[in-house]
């Protein structure tokens, strides 16, 4: 079995009484290039926010490589406003799962009995909560594990944006160039006193290379925002890859393409899973390149995962057709 | 690459002609010459907006607490270097104060008096440096997580709070509270002034044009981005935010020395402003712009446009129109066009050697029309 | 406790005074997201014509006319160094009215020469000595924060109530949005600086009756402590500004009457730092989300 690059467990993401994404489990391999689909508003986007770490989840887990990296339970406020999944374990309220089990426990008069049924109900939920910890020892510590993106990125991973954020104002050359920056050796001193010479140099000719690989290094004197949309996608990639990356995460890198420029970033996307040793995480609504490079899909749709599985799988799942075509109420 | 030796080559040039037109300017003018006080003060000016472009320009942090930043460096610059046989007479509501040393005297001791005294005077403007970064590095604990405008008016009530430290006569001892610190040392030549600050600007390109300097920049184009790709935003907002407060600190002892007297009351926001207004002047984001602007704004505020207060300008004579403060008004115009009109400034994000290159006219159009 | 009493009226008084110039403040930081540096140099013009009007002609024409020129002035400045700018970078709006202030400035000096102007001719009734728990004071104190809450009440109602007080409303929630529905931006924002500048002016009439003369540098502290007063009370919010100008004022006239004159104002200033760190939003400011 290959080695798991990203692991989501139990994912949910609410934002005061609004859930976005809700229990999201899923798994990255080595080398394998994932999908995320769904309609608008499914909770794509809000996933990989969770994942980089610009948001800190309302509950669950993100491992990379193997080390648990984003870990949160629903705390302090979000005790009692949380309506994810599990949400008899964390909340305050009482067991919710077993209404009628509530009713007959607050209409019991007799203190004994009624003691005992509440120890009853007490016993069930220690024996959840214990399956839970055995999954994760730390699914119930205060603690809560939530790096800055920075971080994240410095941990290997590193991402695109589905509205395109380059540094505008400098140019294509110093905008990988400054995506190194997080890989520098030298302190201030030796970088302001050019004693990293050497380094400054290796980075230069690592920024010619993948300039070439992308086919932006004509353009490298060029300000970001002068290219044209697509090379500016392209762009964004190539700085992605310039703070060396495992995974790579894109979100909708084809948006706003014509058919062939997408035809061109799915060969493209596939070149450099290749050469970079990737493994590749992507969010798209342009289905021809979805199901071309896909290895596996995920769908969400209310937040919620729907389907998973191969392309063939997925095309032919009739949740994923209503989700995206609507099911007529009468029907 | 020939063309960035180009550049090189054309700023080492212009840097060699500045350098021997303040030389000669020192050989053939007194030092108490109109011209000599306009390249000190000039270049400290120089100093100080460069230091402030750096934050507001280059990492997009709008802070307006230079003057409380060139107020310590200015204290310390006073306090460790008035000779010690003055301080009874500096401090005379103090019994002659607390410090009872002076630095250039202590380095003349055994370095002999001028290289002493000289050692003695940078040491003093080092401390103020870095006096004024631990206070940053305190300072931007807190304010540092705050956006934008309310960034700007936390760091300016900084400054005022600073003030209102110094002029405290329960420091008096060592700040002589309200009254003046005066009768340290001063560099004669304007030339010390310009090899000194010209340095300490050299060093401020160098690390911009590093990798820290374009992590500076990623910041101020778009944070999100720049965080996404592994820059730690905490960590180098506080760099830039210590680094612009060390030259702010040093600049601030500079000016303390070009004017001879040091009042904690004259470093007010006013002052950030005037500063703040350069830069703009010279264009945010660019080092020569904000150096030409401090030049051209000095120069014409102290030289100039002196007639403009004084009845007689231009050969025009009318005492009743040119009469204090006229220079000042006409100033504030000029600038208020410069901000509503040429919002680019004199440079706009270019430097002085990217004027070599052939203009892209056709792309700037572009860029007009989007 | 005795000797306090008079700096606590005046506290009262003061932050009445502060009230009135932040309201100019927190109205216009509410739609144009913008720390109107050059209001507290209004606040100070109009000291001025105050001091230049009383002298030359009878009260019930110069009262009047300080108001008309306090408006017109805040009027001008919104239409010459903030609407070119509208489409611009906040910064680039910031700093105009930094240059502003220093205009403002650099004109009075050369008007007044630099020298201050004494306030030869105070306003009747108002500035007579009575006598109020012990403690002899100018019955402007007392006028004061009674004309403020006054003041307020109207213009809380304007806001409720009238038309361009919803337009108001409207462009400082989405100014986009209010401006596709069809609302007259810069008929809004004009009204906005129209009554920041009636309330400053109305202010400096108060506040200078009780100072012997109007110097140029006069407005710029009050300015800034009537804009902590608004960030204080959460800017954008009316009753906050009102609310943060009573303490600030009481706040900084007992830290005088304790004998620390010095840190009167750094006082304020900590205190803004401590709710900026703390609670960004003010006392009655709304949580804004920043999205990614």
């Amino acid at each position: 079995m290959s080695q798991q690059v990203l692991n989501v467990e139990n994912v949910t993401m609410q934002f005061g009484g609004v859930v976005a994404v809700d229990n999201l489990n899923l798994r990255i391999d080595q080398g394998e290039i994932v999908a995320l689909i769904g309609p608008n508003g499914a909770g794509k986007t809000t996933a990989f926010n969770v994942v980089t770490g610009v948001y800190q989840p309302t509950n669950g887990r993100v491992s990379f490589l193997g080390d648990t990296i984003i870990r949160n339970h629903p705390q302090g406020k979000m005790k009692k406003l949380y309506k994810g999944e599990h949400a008899d374990l964390y909340t305050a309220r009482p067991d919710l799962r077993d209404p009628e089990a509530l009713k007959e426990l607050e209409s019991q008069k007799d203190p004994e009995l009624r003691a005992k049924m509440q120890a009853a109900c007490d016993k069930a939920l220690e024996e959840r909560k214990a399956r839970l910890r055995a999954q994760d020892p730390m699914a119930f510590t205060d603690k809560v594990l939530a790096p800055t993106p920075d971080r994240i990125t410095r941990m290997g991973m590193a991402r695109t944006f589905q509205n395109i954020r380059l540094w505008k104002s400098q140019s294509v050359f110093d905008n990988v160039l400054t995506a190194m920056h997080c890989r520098t050796a030298g302190g201030l001193v030796s970088a302001t006193f050019r004693l990293n010479r050497r380094e400054e140099a290796q980075q230069r000719s690592r920024v010619e290379e993948l300039l070439k690989e992308v086919g932006l290094w004509d353009q490298r004197g060029e300000k970001a925002d002068a290219l044209p949309y697509g090379k500016q996608r392209r762009l964004e990639i190539a700085r992605a890859l310039a703070t060396e990356p495992k995974l790579l995460l894109l979100d909708e890198p084809a948006a706003g393409m014509n058919p062939q420029e997408t035809d061109e970033l799915t060969a493209f996307i596939g070149e450099i899973r290749k050469k970079f040793g990737l493994t590749v995480f992507l969010i798209e609504h342009h289905m021809d390149l979805v199901m071309d490079i896909s290895d596996r899909i995920y769908v969400l749709d209310f937040g919620k995962l729907i389907a998973e599985g191969t392309p063939a799988e997925i095309q032919n799942n009739q949740r994923v057709i209503d989700a995206y075509l609507g099911v007529a109420e009468d029907a | 690459m020939t063309k960035s030796r180009k550049k090189t080559i054309f700023l080492a040039a212009v840097l060699v002609v500045l350098l021997a037109a303040s030389l000669a300017v020192d050989l053939a003018l007194p030092s108490y010459h109109i011209a000599v006080k306009v390249i000190k003060k000039a270049t400290v000016y120089a100093l100080v907006a460069v230091s402030m472009n750096l934050l507001n320009g280059f990492t997009g942090l709008f802070s307006l607490g230079q003057a409380g930043f060139m107020l310590l460096g200015a204290m310390a610059y006073g306090v460790l270097t008035i000779p010690v046989a003055s301080r009874a007479g500096v401090y005379q509501y103090f019994d002659g104060g607390l410090v009872q040393f002076s630095l250039p005297e202590i380095f003349s001791g055994f370095l002999g008096d001028t290289v002493g005294t000289t050692a003695g005077m940078l040491l003093a403007l080092a401390v103020g440096g870095v006096l004024s970064a631990i206070v940053a590095w305190l300072i931007g604990l807190p304010v540092l997580r705050l956006k934008s405008d309310y960034l700007a008016i936390a760091t300016l009530g900084f400054a005022e709070i600073l003030r209102a430290f110094f002029q405290w006569n329960a420091l008096g001892p060592i700040t002589n509270g309200s009254n003046l610190l005066r009768g340290y040392p001063d560099f004669e030549n304007a030339t010390s002034y310009i090899v000194l600050a010209g340095l300490l600007i050299a060093v401020i390109v160098l690390m911009i044009n590093s990798t820290y300097g374009r992590a500076f920049k990623a910041i101020r184009d778009d944070e999100v981005a720049a965080e996404a790709m592994g820059i730690n935003l905490a960590r180098h907002k506080r760099m830039a935010f210590i680094i612009s407060s060390f030259f702010a600190g040093v600049g601030g002892g500079m000016l303390a020395m070009y004017n001879g007297t040091i009042a904690a009351a004259s470093f007010k926001s006013s002052m950030t402003y005037e500063i703040l207004l350069i830069v703009v002047i010279g264009g945010i984001g660019s080092i020569s712009g904000s150096v030409i602007a401090s030049f051209l704004y000095i120069f014409s505020s102290e030289w100039l446009l002196r007639g403009l207060d004084s009845g007689t300008f231009l050969g025009i004579s009318a005492p009743g129109i040119f009469k204090n403060g006229f220079r000042m008004a006409v100033f504030s115009v000029i600038i208020m066009v410069i901000v509503l009109f040429f919002r680019r400034g004199l440079m706009g994000d270019k430097e002085l050697p990217d004027l070599l290159n052939r203009r892209p006219k056709r792309s700037r159009k572009e860029a007009a029309g989007k | 406790m005795q000797e306090l009493i008079p700096y606590l009226i005046n506290g009262i008084s003061v932050g009445g005074q502060y009230a009135l110039i932040a309201i100019g403040y927190t109205l216009v930081y509410g739609i144009l997201r913008l720390i109107n540096f050059a209001h507290g140099d209004v606040f100070m013009v109009a000291g001025l014509v105050m001091v230049y009007s009383t002298t030359a002609m009878p009260m019930y024409l110069a009262l009047p006319l300080v108001i008309a020129a306090t408006v017109v002035l805040g009027f001008v400045i919104e239409r010459a160094a903030y609407k070119p700018l509208r489409t611009a970078p906040r910064m680039s709006l910031m700093i105009s009215a930094i240059g502003v202030s220093y205009l403002i400035q650099n004109l009075a000096f050369y008007i007044t020469g630099g020298v201050p102007q004494p306030v030869t001719v105070p306003i009747p009734w108002i500035s007579e000595n009575i006598m109020v728990l012990g403690a002899s004071t100018k019955r402007v104190t007392v006028v004061t924060p009674v004309l403020t809450i006054a003041l307020v009440v109207i213009l809380v109602c304007l806001i409720q109530k009238t038309k361009i007080g919803m337009a108001m409303r409207a462009a400082a929630r989405d100014f986009e949005t209010a401006q596709l529905m069809g609302i007259k931006i810069n008929s809004v924002i004009s009204m906005t600086f129209v009554i920041g500048s009636f309330l400053a002016a109305v202010g400096a009439l108060l506040y200078f009756t009780n100072y012997p003369s109007v110097a140029i540098t006069s407005g710029s502290m009050p300015g800034l402590k009537a804009f902590v007063a608004a960030v204080f009370g959460g800017i954008g919010s009316i009753p906050g500004a009102v609310v943060g100008a009573f303490v600030i004022g009481l706040c900084e006239e007992l830290i005088k009457g304790l004998g620390y004159t010095t840190f009167s104002d750094a006082f304020t200033f900590a205190l803004l730092i401590v709710v900026l760190c703390v609670k960004p939003t003010g006392l009655f400011g709304e949580k804004v989300t920043d999205k990614v």
